[in-house]
């Protein structure tokens, strides 16, 4: 594996733009603050994939557009950010979430008050996100992820809904908790490193190369499973997220579920996974257990919702569980099952929020009762929202298809009764997206109390557009994703060693 | 073993005490007089009731500064024995330990410490 | 002892190492003398503030007159090292920072005294001794220096019965405390007939043993009460909450960066003889500290208050990374240290601003939707409220961070599940204090009114707490080197 520093300073560069447009935007007038913010997000998103070229597609394990300064040098504790297919994938799907987000926040009128910060806001996340996912020191891929925390609880306490400061407490305080214990795990991973090797290191791939006992290792494992055990979400540690999703306000939660819950199941994969394959491979079965109960018990209090938007945060669980079960069957088709649904996962449920969001627009309100039948006068936004419910239940050509289906071939790797369990939960998520449907198309009246909506249209309808034509192409044309990410699971599959039943 | 002085000196305390206040709980008489509580004061009658007088609280901040000062004369004492001994260092050195306490003197006086408080707003 | 051999062994050039503690000392004098010789009015106000910032400002100019490394003067009885040349210089910066608010403050309370420059001015320099020195004696004269002149700061509140309430419980308990150092120095002198602590340490043998761990953890108790820690921490909320709010933040970040100092000295001369009784006391201490000082913290109402009660916690904080015996855990302690000075002035001095507005009182529920009232302060306020809690990238993060470091090293994974345990606990109060500036409506009506010199204060505690936490090699370098250097002598001897 190589550094290649071609291009380097490119992905500070991105975080910088939306830390000047902020600036931009707090010392203009109040009247350039939407331009700004859309320009700049813009921007940013257009730098992720102008790094694209930097990208050699035959190696893609090598860390390209590297920079590395030391923060602390005795400590190992360095700012070294770059990116390899993985991290790519990633950088690239957050500044394009974070800029869906502030285009359909433009057009929304829920945000009617304090507008300088609710942008701010949102591109100081913009910066955070591109940290997280491009960082290569632990304790620098910490402080981003801790640093996420603080605009997106303003986002829920100012702007969002009725339980907002219940919510944003309960947030805030629950994931920053369960991060302690990924703080202290980096710093016993830390201090282990010196008492063998002598020299303090959160450098990522440096620790690769550290072997520890078992029992060092599972210890590890379950701090840093802590961490993002609550961050995915998985059953117990979901509580916060009904919650949180459900009070954000639109652009809020897209951002929430779209991309930082991605944080979570992205350093599962590179740090419990490659930082501890010993212990990932004994406790391989109950991360299996806890993903596909995950499912099931998230799939079941999805349907038991009568607030929409809950029942948008509660399938986003439900998909979670997916994705850690796919990872944790520890084989090639895993992995890449576990990242084309975390990609998937992404672009579904941002259009899921948005959808909700449009639908609270226009009748204020998110109990199913009220909402049923609405979308059936609303043409174009009806073909959007069918599309979408199709694409996100794992229909073939849809988003989720090759998410649940690399699961159960990967599952089949290990045992029989494991694949006819995940081909059972994969079954849930459909009878949700179908009560999902039912009740948004063939419930409710059929007087014309509903003609006087109009229908989705300008920014909106092409932030939607852009995002059921990325679903399909996930579904028709995953080989162009499986490119990007193949090299750098390969890696991590050498890793663990060849793990077969 | 050594220290058998120190015990018995002990034990003849509290047997002393002890012995004596029984005795007279035992033997003395106990008739109630009205004076016989009354606190002395030489021979005068009490100008105020309660056993404990409040006094004026001019000589409180008097007594404060008394104590430093009276304190200040008693290190004095040492320094006169050995003075002959100490030459010009010793009587620099507490010349100006008494200038030091001089200017707290002069703090004090400055901040109407010495004057006759009567009002209690200037606290 | 003859007369002339202490003369001739006093080496009155060394004075030229006390170039700071000389011009804090001078200024202290000068004040006192102005105080007496001049008439009360506005000009002495500004005269006074004017001329101990320039007093602080030669005191932190002559610094650069003594660049030794490590220099024992004064025949062992003084020290300058790169730790007491950190310590002094945060705290006459400290000092710095906090004298615009008395001016200020006091004017506004009507509660205007003079004396507290100069008091400022001794307690600054009984600091900077006590920062300085391996010796028993200067230890506890420097540390009745600064009790004393704490006390006399804590009672100027005119008028204030509470006040005098909080001054008078800080006096009696610290008493208490300057008697308890004073009997383990005597243990500890009876054990090995010195009175440097490095030579104390180091005189362990089996016949003395009882009598050192005794004076040692009666040392250790004496500043324990100093620093607050539970369970003899009765005085600190009330008398925090009683003294004037600057000064309750010098009290807070330079006092107890001054009491910290002989026990980070301490630490490295345990040796392993001692390190178990150290240990036991120390980590269980600390344990108890960090989780009674916050779950205190949250059932407060009075914002005053929660802040000495976090305090306390942070207390516990240092204290726990003490009982890890490795060069880490002293430079995750001396970094923490340092840093919480930074934090908690900054969180008090704010306090001070809001407070000399005349609705303030201090209580929580009046703290709703600050920020519709004022911007800068609720910004700076949630600045130091998230550095306290320890999120990155501010100082308070770096400090933790560090802690859990100096804990691993060592294998002291209990103390760290409890900094979890600890942290958790003060999450709610923090969070529920910025939230509550943030995203509630408004309670109270008010403009605080804006001072120029407070504004830059505060605003510079700010650039610090986030530069020295994006940055922290500013700091780590230093400390990392006197670290391993008195690790290195300690275990030469």
């Amino acid at each position: 594996m190589e550094y290649v520093t071609k291009g380097a300073g490119l992905i500070s560069f991105s975080m910088l733009v939306p830390i000047i447009t902020t600036l931009l935007i707090a010392f203009l007038p109040e009247r350039f603050t939407k331009a700004l913010a859309f320009i700049g997000s813009l921007a940013t998103f257009l730098i992720s994939l102008y790094t694209l070229k930097f990208l050699d597609f035959s190696n893609l394990s090598n860390i390209y557009l590297y920079e590395n300064y030391p923060i602390i040098r005795e400590l190992g504790i360095s700012y070294s950010v770059g990116v390899d297919g993985l991290s790519e994938i990633f950088y690239i799907l957050s500044t394009f979430i974070s800029f869906l987000a502030i285009a359909w926040s433009v057009k929304d009128i829920q945000i009617k008050s304090r507008l300088k910060e609710y942008y701010a806001m949102f591109l100081l996340t913009t910066t955070f996100l591109i940290g997280v996912f491009t960082a290569w020191d632990l304790v620098l891929f910490y402080v981003f992820y801790e640093l996420t925390l603080v605009p997106m609880i303003f986002v829920i306490g100012v702007w969002g809904y009725k339980l907002r400061l219940y919510s944003a407490y309960k947030f805030f305080i629950y994931i920053f908790i369960s991060s302690l214990f990924l703080l202290f795990g980096i710093m016993i991973l830390s201090a282990d490193s010196f008492k063998q090797t002598g020299h303090f290191s959160a450098f990522y791939p440096s620790l690769i190369t550290l072997h520890l006992p078992l029992n060092e290792q599972i210890f590890l494992f379950v701090l840093f499973f802590i961490a993002f055990a609550v961050k995915t979400p998985l059953v117990p540690f979901h509580t916060w997220l009904p919650d949180a999703h459900g009070e954000a306000p639109t652009a809020g939660s897209v951002v929430l579920a779209a991309i930082l819950l991605k944080m979570g199941s992205y350093a599962f994969l590179r740090f419990n996974i490659g930082l501890f394959p010993e212990a990932a491979k004994h406790l391989w079965l109950i991360m299996v257990v806890i993903g596909i109960v995950t499912i099931i018990y998230a799939s079941w209090m999805t349907i038991a919702q009568n607030n929409v938007k809950r029942f948008v945060a509660y399938s986003s669980v439900s998909h979670m569980g997916f994705i850690v079960a796919a990872m944790f069957m520890l084989n090639f088709q895993g992995f890449r099952a576990s990242t084309i649904e975390m990609i998937a996962h992404g672009f579904s449920s941002a259009a899921l929020f948005m959808i909700a969001g449009f639908i609270y627009n226009r009748l204020h309100s998110f109990n199913t009762k009220t909402i049923a039948g609405s979308v059936r006068y609303m043409p174009v936004f009806s073909i959007i929202v069918a599309l979408t419910g199709f694409s996100a239940m794992g229909l073939p050509a849809g988003s989720s298809f090759w998410g649940k289906f690399l699961t159960i071939l990967s599952a089949r790797e290990h045992s029989l009764t494991l694949a006819l369990l995940v081909m059972v939960s994969a079954f849930f998520s459909a009878i949700y997206m179908l009560y999902f449907l039912r009740n948004l198309f063939l419930e409710g009246k059929t007087e014309g109390s509903f003609l006087i909506f109009t229908d989705i249209r300008g920014i909106k309808l092409t932030v939607m557009l852009s995002l059921v034509v990325l679903m399909f192409t996930i579904g028709l044309f995953p080989s162009l994703f499986f490119g990007i990410f193949d090299a750098s699971l390969l890696k991590l599959l050498n890793i663990i060693g060849i793990f077969k039943r | 073993m050594a220290y058998i002085g120190l015990l018995s000196l002990l034990a003849v305390m509290l047997g002393l005490s002890v012995i004596l206040i029984s005795l007279n709980w035992l033997l003395g008489p106990k008739k109630k007089e009205p004076y016989k509580t009354y606190p002395y004061e030489c021979g005068v009658p009490l100008y105020d009731d309660t056993a404990q007088t409040t006094f004026h609280q001019g000589y409180y901040i008097l007594g404060l500064l008394l104590l430093l000062f009276d304190i200040e004369v008693a290190y004095l004492f040492p320094w006169a024995v050995v003075y002959n001994f100490l030459g010009v260092f010793g009587f620099i050195e507490v010349f100006l330990f008494l200038v030091i306490l001089t200017l707290g003197l002069v703090y004090a006086w400055k901040k109407e410490a010495l004057d006759w408080q009567f009002d209690l707003e200037s606290l | 002892m003859d007369i002339r051999l202490l003369l001739g062994s006093t080496n009155l050039y060394e004075f030229k190492y006390l170039m700071p503690e000389l011009s804090v000392f001078f200024g202290a004098f000068v004040l006192f003398l102005l105080d007496i010789v001049m008439k009360s009015s506005e000009t002495k106000k500004r005269i006074f503030l004017w001329i101990s910032i320039i007093f602080l400002a030669v005191s932190i100019f002559s610094f650069s007159y003594s660049r030794v490394y490590f220099k024992d003067v004064f025949s062992g009885t003084y020290t300058i090292d790169t730790l007491g040349m950190f310590s002094k210089i945060f705290e006459i910066v400290l000092t710095l920072l906090v004298l615009p608010f008395l001016h200020t403050y006091m004017n506004r309370k009507n509660t205007f005294y003079y004396e507290v420059y100069y008091i400022t001015f001794l307690s600054l320099l009984g600091m900077m001794t006590l920062s300085s020195s391996y010796n028993l004696i200067v230890i506890y004269v420097s540390l009745e220096m600064v009790s004393i002149s704490f006390y006399i700061m804590t009672a100027l509140f005119r008028g204030s019965f509470i006040s005098k309430e909080g001054a008078y419980k800080y006096l009696i308990i610290g008493g208490i405390s300057i008697i308890i150092a004073l009997y383990g120095a005597a243990f500890m002198y009876a054990a090995s007939k010195s009175l440097d602590i490095r030579a104390i340490m180091s005189s362990y043998n089996n016949t003395n043993a009882v009598y050192l761990i005794v004076g040692m953890i009666l040392f250790l108790l004496a500043f324990a009460i100093k620093i607050g820690i539970i369970p003899f921490h009765f005085w600190l909320p009330d008398a925090y909450t009683a003294a004037p709010t600057p000064i309750t933040g010098f009290m807070a970040s330079a006092g107890k960066l001054a009491f910290f100092i002989p026990l980070l000295r301490l630490m490295p001369y345990v040796n392993q003889h001692l390190y178990s009784s150290w240990m036991i006391s120390v980590s269980i201490l600390a344990a108890v500290t960090m989780i009674i000082g916050n779950a205190l913290a949250l059932v407060q109402s009075d914002i005053k208050r929660l802040l000495a009660y976090s305090s306390i916690a942070h207390s516990g904080y240092i204290l726990s990374v003490l009982s890890s015996n490795s060069s880490m855990g002293l430079k995750a302690a001396i970094y923490f240290v340092f840093v919480y000075s930074i934090m908690g002035l900054g969180a008090f001095l704010v306090l001070s601003v809001l407070e000399q507005s005349e609705v303030w009182d201090n209580q929580i529920k009046n703290i709703g939707g600050l920020y519709r009232n004022t911007g800068f302060l609720s910004i700076s306020f949630a600045m130091f409220l998230f550095a306290l809690l320890g999120i990155p990238p501010t100082v308070g993060f770096v400090g933790k961070a560090l802690v859990f470091l100096g804990l691993a090293i060592k294998d002291i994974y209990w103390l760290g599940f409890v900094l979890i345990l600890a942290t958790a606990i003060s999450t709610g109060y923090y969070v529920r204090l910025v939230v509550l500036m943030f995203m509630k409506d408004v309670e109270i009506h008010f403009r605080p009114k804006y001072d120029i010199l407070e504004n830059v204060s505060i605003g510079l505690l700010v650039m610090f707490t986030f530069l020295l936490g994006m940055f922290p090699f500013v700091l780590w370098n230093g400390i990392s080197n006197i670290s391993e250097f008195l690790f290195k002598i300690a275990n030469l001897r």
